[in-house]
């Protein structure tokens, strides 16, 4: 595995809705293995349009994006495959209320992966350890707090073993006091090396873990550069602009 | 400073005082009905009930023949004493003599039957047809001058009079009695009603067929239509109560009439329960022809196709559908009626399943079919694994709803004459003639039967609801 390969080329990413929102407005982007990107922007600037768009929940109108060396809008191209090796962690948890913790982690696994269950549920409940929930393995999402099932959300798309993570506002639906335990685990995971996009409004944890931030405003990337660049260095008015309102 | 009471303590009061007022009226009722029924104000004298026999009996054989009549004059009765019976009956014991006409007539039937059969057979001759008036002139007169000649038979009976809260009291005649007081009338009744042949000549001459001779010797007696009753002496309420055990009697257990209701439940359970499966698997085919429309743009056709069937079903009320479907597609070509009705409201439930499981499927929020594709399911596994499951706890009370609506509405297929429920009660109904009874009972029935399932409904969902908690 070489570390400095590139994991996610996105080219002229555009996407239309009817109506002339342009929330994709020609993107192009490039992701390395082992990188944390941290996507910041005012909202509606397309940064969770850019971030679905790399799992195919959002269909881009036009543009390029090759995971793996894959090409994504190819029509043959096997979007389930590439869904497993990409993680996504949603801002709303979107855990299955119908399911226990285990069964939330273990059915993709179990189904897709083909583990057995035995196999599925070791590999979960390590995972649970790592996040201090073993204890809730048995427990339904409704009985969990915010924070902790955002953890297991976590956790449930680390079971499939995927490549790169996706996080979409990961802590923005979350009572202020939870958000501490959720940018822990995330910063346990870029310690650990695993590929990650973070689009927050967590600036602190932007600062602090992402290997580059990228500010997106209006569709397009305005400006991208290593924390110190955006956060004390910021070139355009926009980003300053922006800064000035959320710092 | 008084102390406010707690909704639960309320209601409880509320409750009390509604079954207390239930009680009270009850009571009332009770109350009413006895003071309604009161005892001992009639008095019967000798002469009273000597002269309510001799009424009786001058009236009882109604079909006026004149020998009766003179029956009646020749009977003597002396009612010796009168003695208070049970609760509200008096008994007469009564001295009578009468012309033995039992006796008359074992010793005459052959003489009589040879006359008639002389009579006919010379008008007969003369071109003439017979008929049972024309006997029963010839045989009166036969009668008559026996009667005359007939030795006088005497004996003691006793005659029930019974206090009805009429203004005077109702008399029973049993048939012993008016046997005795009648001389063997009724004896005779039964003899000449069960007589099929009588020997002539020495020859046994059949009558079985030939009702004019039968006719003509029962009008000669006057022997038509005597039927006594014993009065009701029972209170208003009592008389209401066993007025509605006579009905329920008629209604249900005479003739076994209560099977037409078993077999009509049976057939009504079968249409619901086949319709009930028809429609599920076109209900949800044709939601998920929907769904998949919707998310994917595909199956554009299907779609306009399922979107036709769902307007059109519910565009029309499912009994003119029952009819078309019936007698417009199926019978031409000679399909029974119970397939025809389940296929109808399989179609009918289909249309509105299928928008209570779209509805619920789409009531789930698009976040967890994200995060079952986010996670690399197809979208038919995401479906089956995450969506449904949750959708079927959604759709679960509007479906049952739908079952408990499609058994109400099978009550409709009686019109193209399949023997449901509804029917077996109509059927009744056009038997006995009495309304209340028949149709109470489907009605009971069908309750019964929604009630039962909304309680299986509530457990159900109680049970689905505990494994998500």
């Amino acid at each position: 595995m070489n570390a400095n390969e590139t994991i996610i080329s996105v080219k002229e990413l555009r996407k239309h809705y009817e109506g002339g929102v342009h929330a994709l407005d020609g993107v192009d982007m490039d992701v390395a293995r082992g990188e944390v990107v941290v996507i910041i922007g005012p909202s509606g600037s397309g940064k969770s349009t850019l971030l679905r768009s790399l799992n195919l929940l959002e269909v881009p109108t036009s543009g390029q994006i090759l995971v793996g060396g894959v090409d994504l809008m190819d029509k043959k191209t096997n979007i389930n495959l590439h869904r497993q090796k990409m993680g996504m962690v949603f801002q709303h948890f979107n855990l299955f209320p119908h399911m226990t913790v285990l069964k939330n982690m273990t059915l993709a696994p179990t189904k897709l992966l083909k583990k057995s269950k035995a196999e599925a549920e070791k590999r979960a409940m390590e995972l649970l350890h790592t996040v201090g929930l073993a204890d809730r393995a048995n427990a339904y999402p409704s009985q969990l707090s915010g924070g902790q099932k955002q953890r297991i959300a976590i956790v449930r798309a680390l079971c499939m073993e995927p490549e790169v993570l996706l996080f979409d506002e990961p802590t923005s639906a979350l009572d202020p006091e939870m958000v501490g335990e959720v940018l822990e685990v995330m910063k346990d995971l870029a310690r650990k090396g695993m590929t990650m996009l973070v689009v927050t409004h967590e600036m602190g944890f932007a600062r602090e873990v992402a290997t580059r931030v990228v500010f997106m405003d209006g569709g397009v990337i305005v400006e991208e550069g290593t924390p110190t660049e955006i956060f004390d260095h910021p070139k355009s008015d926009r980003l300053k602009n922006f800064l000035a309102k959320v710092l | 400073m008084k102390k406010p009471f707690s909704q639960k303590k309320k209601r409880l009061i509320i409750n009390l005082c509604l079954v207390g007022l239930c009680v009270l009226l009850i009571a009332g009722v009770v109350a009413v009905d006895a003071i309604a029924n009161r005892k001992g104000d009639l008095e019967l004298t000798r002469e009273d009930a000597q002269a309510y026999i001799e009424k009786t009996l001058a009236e009882l054989p109604t079909a006026g023949a004149e020998c009766s009549k003179y029956t009646v004059e020749h009977t003597d009765i002396e009612v010796v004493s009168i003695e208070s019976g049970a609760a509200r009956e008096f008994i007469a014991h009564v001295k009578y003599t009468t012309p033995d006409v039992g006796g008359m007539y074992e010793a005459h039937k052959n003489d009589l039957f040879v006359s008639v059969k002389e009579y006919a057979n010379k008008r007969e001759e003369a071109g003439q047809k017979v008929n049972a008036t024309g006997i029963q002139i010839h045989v009166e007169s036969y009668v008559l001058s026996l009667l005359e000649a007939q030795p006088k038979t005497s004996g003691e009976v006793d005659v029930y009079f019974y206090d009805t809260r009429e203004s005077e009291p109702v008399m029973y005649l049993s048939d012993e009695a008016l046997d005795a007081l009648l001389g063997g009338y009724v004896t005779v009744k039964d003899d000449v009603k069960s007589t099929m042949s009588f020997t002539m000549n020495g020859e046994v001459v059949s009558i079985e067929y030939d009702n004019t001779f039968r006719n003509g010797i029962n009008q000669c007696f006057g022997l038509k239509n005597y039927d006594a009753e014993i009065p009701d002496t029972a209170s208003p309420l009592q008389q209401k109560l066993n007025d509605l055990g006579d009905e329920f009697y008629r209604n249900f257990i005479e003739d076994n009439r209560w099977l037409y209701l078993v077999e009509g439940l049976g057939n009504t359970l079968a249409i619901t329960a086949l319709a009930l499966l028809l429609g599920i698997v076109l209900g949800v085919v044709s939601a998920l022809i929907r769904i998949v429309h919707d998310k994917t743009d595909k199956l554009y056709y299907l779609d306009k196709l399922v979107g036709l069937y769902i307007s059109a079903i519910r565009g029309t009320p499912v009994m003119v559908q029952l009819l078309i479907i019936y007698f417009v597609l199926l019978l031409p070509i000679g399909i029974e009626k119970f397939p025809a009705a389940v296929l109808c409201f399989g179609l009918n439930s289909g249309a509105y399943v299928s928008e209570i499981i779209r509805g619920g499927i789409m009531s789930i929020d698009q976040g967890q079919t994200e995060a079952g594709r986010s996670l690399g399911f197809g979208f038919w596994p995401t479906m089956w694994h995450i969506v449904i499951p949750q959708a079927f706890k959604v759709v679960l009370p509007s479906l049952c709803n739908e079952f408990i609506t499609l058994l109400k509405e099978t009550s409709v297929a009686f019109y193209i004459g399949v023997a449901d429920l509804t029917r077996g009660g109509i059927k009744i109904r056009s038997q006995t003639y009495s309304n209340f009874m028949p149709l109470l009972a489907v009605a009971i029935i069908y309750f019964v039967l929604v009630l039962g399932l909304t309680k299986l409904v509530g457990i159900l969902e109680r049970r689905l609801r505990k494994s998500e908690r």
